[in-house]
C-alpha cells in the first residue's frame, strides 16, 4: 500500500483521454495499477478519512490542477456515500462504458476529499463535461472495488435484478445529475434572504450510509430579482456576462455555475416570447375587427375554463398537502409517546406515579388522536386487528401497557407502530 | 398494485418531457419483494444487498425529484416574472401602474412620467416595443389582440404547468410513502417514519414558493377575465367551441388527469391506517366532465 504512494505524484504528465479539460487529471497513466489495492484498502477500512489523510497529501502540491470549487463541492458530497457504504455493489455494465482513465479519476477524487478545501476560492473556468464525467466515475470506481467481493456471493439471478436495478437507478441518477449539474451544481439556500449559506441538502439517509450531501440552488424570486437588476445594470441579457452579473449580485455562496445556467434559462425565456408576439402581431394585422372580436372570446372562454380546473386541481393538493403533514406529525408524536412509555416502564415497573403521569398524555393523545382521526377512517379490521389482540394479550400484566394499546387500536394503529410494539414488548417482558 | 397503475396512468398522461422523472414505483416493490423474500439467515448477504440496494435506489429517487423540481422552479420564476410585469403593463390603467408598482424599476420612475417611459420602466428592456403596443391597445380598449390573447395563454399554461408540478410532488411523496409502508411491513423494520421525515424537509417537497406564484398567477387571470367581461357579450354559444380548444391542450389534459387520478387514489382503500387520507370531495360536476368528455373525445380541430 505504501509503495504505491511514491508513484503516485509522478505521471502529470500523462493527457487524460475523457473529452474533458486537459489539465484536469494528468495522472491517469499509471493509476490504473495502483488504484485496485488502493481502493479495496480504502474500501475494507469502511472510513475516507485516514486514508485519504495519507493519499491526499501528495496531491495537495499540485494546486495548479484546476479543480474548481463546484466539482470539488459535488465530488466531496458525491463520494462520501458510496465508498463508505459498506454493502454496496454496482453495475457492472457500466464498466464497460468507461475508459480505464475513470478509475483513476474517482481514486483522485475519493482521495482528494481532504484536498478540496484548499480549492474552494478558486473559480476556475469551469468545463460542464468535468461535471458530467465525475459521476460515471464513481460507479464504475464502487463496481471495480466491489467486484472481487461479490463475486463468489452473488448468483445469476441476483446479478441481473440488483445489477439492472442500481445500473438504472445510477445511470437516471447520473444523468439527472449530470443534466442538471450542468446547469444547477448548486447550494441550498433560505428562502428569503439574499446572503446565502452553503448548506448542503441531504437527502434521507439510511443507517448504514453517511448522508448524501449534493448542493442544489433555489432561486426565489427575490434572488431573481436582485440578478434581474444586475443584468439590466449591465445593459440587458445579451450583454451581461455572468462574471459580471456575479460580482453586481455581491450574494454569498453564488458560483459562476449557477449564474452561468441562470443567465441562459433567463435569455431562452426573453428570446420565445419576442418570437411568438412578432409574429402573431402580423396575423392580428391581417385579421377582420369582427372575427377577431369572436376568436378572442372563444379562446378566453377556453382559458377561463381552463383556469377553473387548473385551480381546482391545486386547491386539492393544498388540502392534501396539509392532511399528510398533519397525520405525519401525529404519527411523530405517538412515537414519541411510544417511547417515553417504554422508557418510564423498563425504569419503574411498579411505580404509581409513572402510571399516573402517563395516564394524562395518554388521554390527551387519545382526545386528539380521536378528534383527528374520526373524520378519517374505515378501519381495516383483518391485519391491524389481529395485531393489537396479540399485542393486548402481551399487556394485560402492565396497565399502562394497555392504556397506550387502547390508543392504538382506536386510532387504528399503523402496522410501523404495531410493529414497533411488537419489538418492544420482548424486551419489556425479559427485562420485567 | 393499483397504486402503481395509476401512476403509470398519471405518466401517461403527463407532459412528455416529465415522463421519466417520476417515482420508480415498480422497481422499488420488486426490490421489496426480494428483500422479504430473502430474509431469513442464511442468505443474510443477498437479503442486505437488496435492502441495500433498496435504500440506495429510495436515495437516488428523492436526488432526481430534488433536481427535476428545483430546476423546474427555476424556469418557473423566471417565466413568472417575465409574465406578471407584462400583464400588469397589459390590464392596467395608466394612473394604476403608478400606483402598483410593479418592481423596484418602477419605483424609481417618477410619478408625473408619461406613460411610455413608464413602459420602459416596468417591462425588460427586450419587451420593449411590444409592450408600448399593447399596452396603447388597451388604452383604447380595442378587443384583444393575438399579442395579448397569447400572453394570457402563456400565463394560464404557466399556472398550469407550476400546478402540475405540485402534482408531481404530491404523487412521488405518496409513492414513496406506500413504499415504505410497505417495506416495513415486509420485513419489519421501521424505516418508514425517519425516512419520510427526512423526505418532508426535501425541496422537491417544499412546495411553499411554487404555491404562492400559482396564487399570484390566479390573482392576475381573475384581474384578467375581471376585464374581459365587460367585452364578452355573446359568449354563450361558445362554452363547448372553448371547452374543445382547451382540451387539445398537453396541460389541460394532464391536469384533468390528475384530478381524476387523485380522486381514484383517495375514493377507498383496503387499507386504511392510520396515514392514510380521507377519500376526496366529489369533483365538480359540469367543469370536470365537460373537460372529461373532451378529453376523452380526443383532440378535435375547431
Amino acid at each position: 500500500m505504501s509503495s504505491s504512494l511514491p508513484i503516485l505524484p509522478n505521471p502529470l504528465k500523462g493527457s487524460f483521454p475523457r473529452p474533458c479539460n486537459p489539465q484536469h487529471i494528468p495522472m491517469s497513466r499509471q493509476l490504473p495499477d495502483d488504484s485496485m489495492p488502493l481502493r479495496n484498502d480504502i474500501h475494507q477500512s469502511a472510513s475516507l478519512h485516514p486514508r485519504a489523510g495519507v493519499i491526499g497529501a501528495p496531491y495537495s502540491g499540485y494546486s495548479a490542477s484546476p479543480l474548481d470549487s463546484v466539482s470539488n463541492h459535488d465530488s466531496q458530497s458525491m463520494v462520501a456515500p458510496y465508498i463508505s457504504q459498506s454493502s454496496s455493489f454496482e453495475a457492472f455494465q457500466s464498466l464497460s462504458d468507461n475508459t480505464p482513465g475513470t478509475h483513476t479519476e474517482a481514486a483522485w477524487f475519493t482521495s482528494s476529499m481532504d484536498v478540496s478545501p484548499l480549492y474552494t476560492d478558486n473559480i476556475a473556468a469551469p468545463d460542464d463535461n468535468r461535471i458530467q464525467s465525475i459521476r460515471p466515475a464513481m460507479t464504475s470506481d464502487e463496481t471495480a472495488k466491489h467486484n472481487d467481493w461479490w463475486a463468489d456471493i452473488m448468483n445469476d439471478d441476483w446479478k441481473d435484478i440488483l445489477d439492472a436495478t442500481a445500473t438504472d437507478s445510477h445511470s437516471k441518477a447520473m444523468i439527472q445529475t449530470s443534466n442538471s449539474a450542468t446547469s444547477l451544481p448548486a447550494v441550498n439556500q433560505s428562502a428569503s434572504s439574499h446572503s446565502m449559506e452553503i448548506c448542503p441538502v441531504a437527502s434521507p439517509p439510511n443507517s448504514s450510509n453517511a448522508s448524501v450531501a449534493k448542493q442544489r440552488m433555489r432561486w426565489t424570486p427575490e434572488l431573481h430579482e436582485c440578478f434581474v437588476d444586475a443584468v439590466n445594470q449591465l445593459g440587458g441579457s445579451e450583454k451581461a456576462t455572468p462574471k459580471g452579473v456575479l460580482k453586481l449580485m455581491k450574494v454569498d455562496g453564488l458560483t459562476i455555475y449557477h449564474v452561468k445556467s441562470h443567465l441562459q434559462k433567463y435569455r431562452s425565456a426573453r428570446y420565445k416570447p419576442d418570437l411568438s408576439e412578432g409574429t402573431s402581431e402580423k396575423r392580428t394585422a391581417a385579421e377582420e375587427l369582427v372575427l377577431d372580436l369572436k376568436t378572442s372570446m372563444d379562446l378566453t372562454e377556453a382559458l377561463r375554463l381552463q383556469m377553473e380546473v387548473q385551480k381546482r386541481l391545486h386547491e386539492q393538493l393544498e388540502i392534501q398537502r396539509k392532511l399528510q403533514l398533519r397525520i405525519e406529525e401525529q404519527g411523530k408524536y405517538l412515537q414519541m409517546m411510544f417511547e417515553k412509555q417504554s422508557q418510564s416502564s423498563t425504569e419503574k415497573v411498579q411505580d404509581p406515579s409513572s402510571r399516573d403521569t402517563a395516564a394524562k398524555p395518554s388521554s390527551i393523545l387519545n382526545q386528539s388522536a380521536n378528534k383527528d382521526s374520526g373524520a378519517t377512517m374505515d378501519p381495516n379490521r383483518t391485519g391491524d386487528s389481529v395485531k393489537t389482540a396479540e399485542l393486548g394479550e402481551r399487556s394485560s400484566g402492565l396497565g399502562v401497557k394497555q392504556k397506550l394499546v387502547e390508543i392504538e387500536s382506536d386510532t387504528e394503529g399503523a402496522t410501523d407502530d404495531g410493529s414497533k410494539i411488537s419489538q418492544e414488548k420482548p424486551r419489556k417482558l425479559q427485562d420485567s | 398494485m393499483k397504486f402503481g397503475k395509476r401512476l403509470k396512468k398519471q405518466v401517461e398522461e403527463s407532459l412528455p418531457e416529465w415522463r421519466d422523472k417520476f417515482l420508480a414505483y415498480k422497481r422499488l416493490k420488486r426490490l421489496v419483494r426480494l428483500v422479504s423474500a430473502s430474509g431469513s439467515s442464511p442468505r443474510r448477504h443477498r437479503g442486505s444487498a437488496a435492502e441495500a440496494a433498496f435504500l440506495r435506489l429510495l436515495d437516488a429517487e428523492v436526488d432526481r425529484f430534488n433536481a427535476f423540481f428545483l430546476e423546474r422552479e427555476e424556469d418557473f420564476v423566471i417565466r413568472h416574472r417575465a409574465r406578471s410585469t407584462f400583464s400588469f403593463c397589459l390590464h392596467s390603467d395608466p394612473p394604476s401602474i403608478r400606483v402598483r408598482g410593479v418592481n423596484a424599476s418602477a419605483h424609481r420612475c417618477e410619478c408625473d412620467v408619461r406613460l411610455r417611459d413608464l413602459i420602459v420602466a416596468c417591462v425588460a428592456q427586450e419587451l420593449k416595443e411590444t409592450a408600448k403596443k399593447v399596452a396603447e391597445d388597451a388604452l383604447r380598449r380595442r378587443p384583444l389582440s393575438a399579442a395579448e390573447t397569447s400572453v394570457r395563454k402563456e400565463i394560464v399554461d404557466l399556472h398550469g404547468e407550476m400546478v402540475l408540478l405540485l402534482n408531481y410532488s404530491a404523487i412521488n411523496y405518496t409513492g414513496l410513502a406506500k413504499i415504505l409502508k410497505k417495506y416495513d411491513k415486509r420485513t419489519g423494520r421501521l424505516l418508514r417514519l425517519p425516512f419520510i421525515e427526512k423526505v418532508l424537509g426535501q425541496p422537491f417537497f417544499a412546495t411553499e414558493l411554487i404555491s404562492r406564484l400559482v396564487r399570484e398567477c390566479e390573482a392576475t387571470m381573475e384581474a384578467v377575465f375581471e376585464a374581459s367581461r365587460g367585452h364578452a357579450g355573446a359568449s354563450a354559444g361558445t362554452a363547448p367551441v372553448a371547452a374543445v380548444a382547451a382540451a387539445e391542450q398537453g396541460i389541460f389534459r394532464n391536469t384533468v388527469a390528475a384530478l381524476v387520478t387523485m380522486g381514484e387514489l383517495r375514493s377507498g382503500s383496503s387499507t386504511y391506517g392510520h396515514f392514510s387520507l380521507p377519500p376526496m370531495a366529489p369533483p365538480e360536476s359540469d367543469l370536470l366532465r365537460c373537460g372529461c368528455v373532451q378529453v376523452a373525445a380526443g383532440p378535435v380541430s375547431i
